[in-house]
């Protein structure tokens, strides 16, 4: 009698199990179909394989809005093989959501990624699908992008990602405001504290700028040390060695507090995102601001009450610094992978093609005012100005760094961030690179 | 019927689906954390084991662990005083003969029934520096002075998240109090009344005693509530500015989803699962023993 119970109740358990696992299984579902659909498209005939794409832009971005008519206009294309649909994840939530997916081998087929150290993360995983065939067999394809595009979408002699625009972290500034106080643009160190010490006296406020998001913060910081520090600190870091205690960076955390002290900062710019910083410089609040050129398309849009004022200038240099007043901090921006586990790798390669199309490299440029990743001829009249003046300082460039939260990766590099914005709160410089090195040196151990 | 629930295979019977629902979201979940502790893991790579470097990690390295950790202690006090002290007051007043104390009853208890997040941002409202209701009231009473960037500024922002809390939860201490106080047979107040004892006597020597199960029951939901702390403090600050605001939960949250440090959140969440039970042995202990003394 009871062992006939025991097995019931053993039935009971199997039954809940079989539901219970179906139901995780449920997500699977649309991938075997994917992958039924992909032969019925191989035939050239039939229903076409449905494919996501992930990426970080906000809603109602320019930017965003060219993607959506992209894949629009891919899916639609009768040689396209899929239909793609891009579900943008603004903010924080991106990467937590993507690799939740990747973990559970589905997630997007083709996705966003930041280069060099970020990718790598996904390389080393196995999680990308190498592009060197692809590229291989259309050397057209591949000889489109500007030279150098690849550089640090490349590990172990493999490209894993296709560029789509660059950016560059420059100073923008308020042309209105500067000659309001008769103000020249400041080339060195000594000129920007005069220039805040004007502003701040006229209830100006000198940058517009944010920590609570410490990316937008660091960005900042970045310029600073390199022109002091020069590029050998943080290319030393970046091989491997290299220290966060070199005087350079202590040197740069106590330049930010004496930024801040000097009211170079807007009150409360601890709770100040990237929206918020943007709206600040938009209304004409603040006279300057130290953001990449993926702004223009905002500072220079419609509701921008500062559109046509707008100037931009390398950031200063520091007496005795070893960096100079032509490095730029920037990286290939927006760059497109392609998931291992696809549901079908032609289509999204001729996906990523779409991307390197003439016509929408030419609006990326024309309309975003981005800088295309494409050697396309562009129609003057219609890129930014603000663009052009940007294309015409970069033309002096004489080198280049990336994003340390880009090149260092997820761990070390937020960290770098978080580092930066603890300085900014309060924390003594010192100690914030102390405890920055000793989580440096923790995560290099335990690799 | 009773023979039926006697017989151990309908006990097993009954009990099973909840504990397997139990086992596999609680136990299982729980015991997984403790082993991915000592992995280094970001998800999308490979595990790698490290022993107890997560733990090392945390209390010898990690300042804002430790930042994390004196936010709670701080949230626990103040809600330990204001929630016990406002809601006994409380419970006190609306137990007496009041006009319309059902309705105060329903206003004071409001708050813990909306959801967290819509409390968090009626509240970011109100203290936003520049179209905030605070601030605007400091300004019209002449305060000017006073106006701060409340959740912003460092040395304001885990206070006032902290009082949020009080005032969303004060209503639930509030009613389990009532619920005492009305348990407390009406003889033994009017045997007190008529040996002389009024007021603060009768709460002194009658309600505070005999309520103290309750009180304890209040001390621990608080206690526990206040250790794991998340979602004010979420939707709030994100923890900000800097991480003064992180507590233990918010900031495990954010080594695992934002850093994709899951390693070393999930041994985070293995020392506030210990700090609770440890809490809660303490406070029962406390009370063990002034017990003992009634």
């Amino acid at each position: 009698m009871n062992r006939k119970k025991l097995k019931a109740a053993g039935l009971a358990v199997m039954l809940i199990l079989t539901v219970a696992l179906s139901a995780c299984g449920g997500g699977n579902g649309k991938a075997s179909n994917g992958s039924a659909g992909n032969q019925t498209a191989a035939d050239g005939s039939g229903s076409k394989v449905k494919m996501v794409m992930y990426d970080w832009q906000t809603k109602d971005n320019v930017v965003t809005n060219l993607a959506d008519e992209l894949a629009k206009d891919f899916s639609e294309r009768p040689d396209s093989g899929a239909t793609l649909e891009i579900q943008h994840i603004p903010g924080d939530p991106y990467y937590p959501k993507l690799n939740a997916g990747l973990a559970a081998n589905k997630g997007p087929d083709v996705f966003s990624v930041h280069a060099a150290g970020k990718m790598k993360t996904y390389v080393d995983a196995d999680r990308l699908l190498p592009l060197d065939d692809a590229l291989a067999a259309d050397p057209e394809w591949k000889e489109k992008f500007t030279s150098g595009a690849f550089n640090l979408l490349t590990f172990d002699g493999k490209i894993y990602g296709i560029p789509t625009s660059f950016s560059a972290v420059a100073m923008f500034y308020n042309k209105n405001t500067f000659e309001q106080y008769n103000l020249e643009v400041p080339t060195t160190y000594e000129e920007l504290k005069q220039v805040i010490q004007v502003l701040t006296d006229n209830k100006v406020i000198p940058f517009a700028f944010g920590a609570k998001e410490a990316w937008t913060s660091a960005l900042f910081s970045e310029i600073v040390a390199n022109r002091i520090g020069g590029d050998e600190p943080f290319n030393a870091i970046m091989d491997g060695g290299g220290t966060w205690l070199d005087p350079s960076y202590i040197e740069t955390g106590r330049i930010m507090q004496e930024l801040e002290q000097l009211g170079a900062f807007p009150d409360g710019f601890l709770g100040i995102d990237n929206t918020g910083m943007m709206n600040m410089f938009k209304n004409g609040e603040a006279a300057m601001m130290v953001t990449g050129s993926w702004a223009i398309n905002q500072i220079t849009g419609e509701d921008s009450k500062v559109k046509d004022d707008l100037g931009i200038a390398k950031f200063p240099t520091f007496e005795g610094g070893k960096g100079d007043l032509d490095t730029w901090l920037g990286q290939p921006a927006f760059n497109l992978v392609i998931n291992a586990k696809t549901v079908n790798k032609d289509a999204a390669i001729k996906f990523l093609k779409t991307w390197s199309e003439d016509k929408y490299q030419k609006r990326i440029a024309e309309e975003a005012g981005d800088i295309p990743a494409t050697q396309v001829e562009l129609d003057s009249n219609k890129v930014p100005a603000l663009s052009q003046e940007l294309n015409q300082q970069m033309s002096t460039m004489k080198g280049m760094f990336i994003f340390y939260d880009v090149g260092l990766g997820a761990q070390i590099g937020d960290e770098y961030n978080n580092t930066i914005q603890a300085i900014l709160a309060g924390k003594s410089p010192e100690d914030a690179f102390k405890d920055l090195q000793t989580y440096t040196e923790r995560f290099r151990s335990e690799n | 019927m009773e023979k039926v629930l006697r017989s151990r295979t309908a006990i097993l019977f009954f009990i099973l689906p909840a504990l397997l629902v139990y086992t596999a979201i609680v136990f299982i979940p729980i015991v997984s954390s403790i082993y991915f502790s000592f992995f280094k893991w970001d998800v999308v790579s490979p595990m790698k084991f490290i022993g107890i470097d997560n733990y090392i990690r945390m209390f010898t390295q990690d300042s804002v662990f430790g930042t994390s950790v004196r936010n709670m202690l701080l949230l626990l006090a103040v809600s330990l005083v204001l929630q016990l002290g406002m809601g006994f007051v409380l419970a006190v007043v609306l137990s007496g003969r009041l006009r319309g104390k059902e309705w105060f009853k329903n206003v004071f208890f409001m708050p813990a029934v909306i959801s967290s997040v819509a409390v968090g941002m009626m509240w970011t409202f109100i203290y936003d520096p520049s179209m905030g209701i605070l601030n605007e009231l400091l300004r019209a009473v002449g305060l000017e002075s006073w106006t701060r960037q409340w959740l912003s500024d460092p040395k304001t922002a885990m206070w006032a998240i902290s009082i949020v809390t009080s005032w969303q939860f004060v209503g639930y201490t509030m009613i389990l109090f009532i619920a005492a106080i009305q348990n407390i047979s009406a003889d033994i107040f009017e045997a007190a009344r008529i040996d002389g004892a009024t007021g603060w006597k009768i709460i002194k020597h009658i309600t505070i005693p005999l309520v103290k199960p309750i009180t304890q029951v209040n001390t621990i939901l608080i206690s526990i509530g206040s250790l794991k702390f998340f979602d004010l403090i979420f939707v709030m600050t994100g923890g900000g500015p800097a991480n003064r605001t992180q507590v233990i939960a918010s900031y495990l949250y954010y080594r695992s989803f934002n850093s994709f440090e899951y390693g070393y959140g999930d041994a985070m969440a293995v020392i506030l699962l210990m700090m609770c039970l440890i809490v809660t042995l303490i406070i029962n202990k406390l009370f063990s023993i002034t017990n003992r003394d009634f």
